[in-house]
């Protein structure tokens, strides 16, 4: 019980304090930085999260649609084709990969003809 | 939503600091822990989006840091070491811009942190600095809380031992 409190009183004595410091101004600069970096690499989803939903539904949509006549065409001109059940926009862009959704989100979002 | 940028604005102005000076007494260089700090805040921020629920976020936050902390030293240990070898000798107090030698108490404690394996040292930074209970270290190291106060007991001990003998 003694030693403990006598352990407890040396570590109390020295408490929190630290022997190292940092540059003036380093927490606000390093703050400002990396929420620079992350806006950086990733700008075009801020831009797609800023737009109302009714905007990102219908980009979503008329990607899809275009997507799905791809499909359709492309089935069309292969030689054994089977013809593809009715799908649904919706289940069209949903069964691309996501990468493919965003490339497509990406190409649509600055397109002229949805853009008013 | 922690994902958006104003979201992840507000982590970074949290948690900088204390994520900041727990990477720092593991590390010990400045430009390191601000290497790791960055490498951190990168890898939660492209977690966030993917993150579903966490018991919490403390605990996940520092949980990155500790992991980049000990990468970190790993690319500093020569191959034939470990960490936990390396101990005084690599992690020594280099003079530098950023180390203050007057504070000779301070100076001795960190010395006496830095001697000890790798857990036990984290086990001790995270409830003497940080005052984290043990079942958010037991959740940063990977560990349970009984394993964790263990740990810190040990510790503790073992720099009372180191700092005795150094008188």
């Amino acid at each position: 019980m003694t030693e403990n409190r006598t352990h407890s009183t040396r570590l109390d004595k020295i408490g929190k304090q630290l022997p190292y410091s940092v540059p003036e101004g380093f927490f606000e600069q390093f703050n400002e930085r990396i929420c620079a970096t992350v806006a950086k690499e990733t700008p075009q989803r801020k831009m797609l999260s800023a737009l109302p939903a009714w905007r990102k539904i219908w980009h979503t949509t008329a990607s899809a649609a275009a997507i799905a006549a791809l499909v359709i065409a492309f089935k069309g001109l292969a030689p054994d084709a089977v013809h593809a059940e009715n799908i649904t926009i919706e289940q069209a862009f949903n069964n691309l990969s996501d990468e493919d959704q965003d490339a497509l989100l990406d190409t649509y979002r600055a397109d002229v003809i949805f853009d008013y | 939503m922690l994902s958006t940028p104003e979201g992840f604005r507000m982590l970074v102005n949290n948690y900088s600091q204390p994520l900041y000076w727990h990477v720092r007494r593991l590390v010990v260089s400045h430009d390191d822990a601000q290497d790791v700090l960055q490498e951190t805040f990168l890898k939660v921020y492209k977690s966030l989006s993917t993150l579903r629920e966490i018991a919490s976020l403390k605990a996940w936050l520092y949980r990155i840091a500790t992991n980049e902390a000990m990468r970190m030293l790993g690319r500093n240990t020569p191959a034939s070491c470990s960490i936990d070898d390396a101990g005084a000798d690599l992690l020594a107090l280099k003079a530098d811009d950023y180390t203050d030698y007057t504070h000779l108490e301070a100076v001795r404690l960190q010395q006496a942190i830095n001697s000890l394996p790798a857990k036990q040292r984290v086990a001790f930074n995270l409830r003497y600095y940080d005052d984290m209970s043990y079942e958010d270290i037991a959740q940063v190291t990977d560990s349970t809380p009984s394993n964790v106060k263990v740990n810190y007991h040990l510790a503790k001990n073992k720099i009372i031992k180191y700092l005795d003998s150094h008188d």
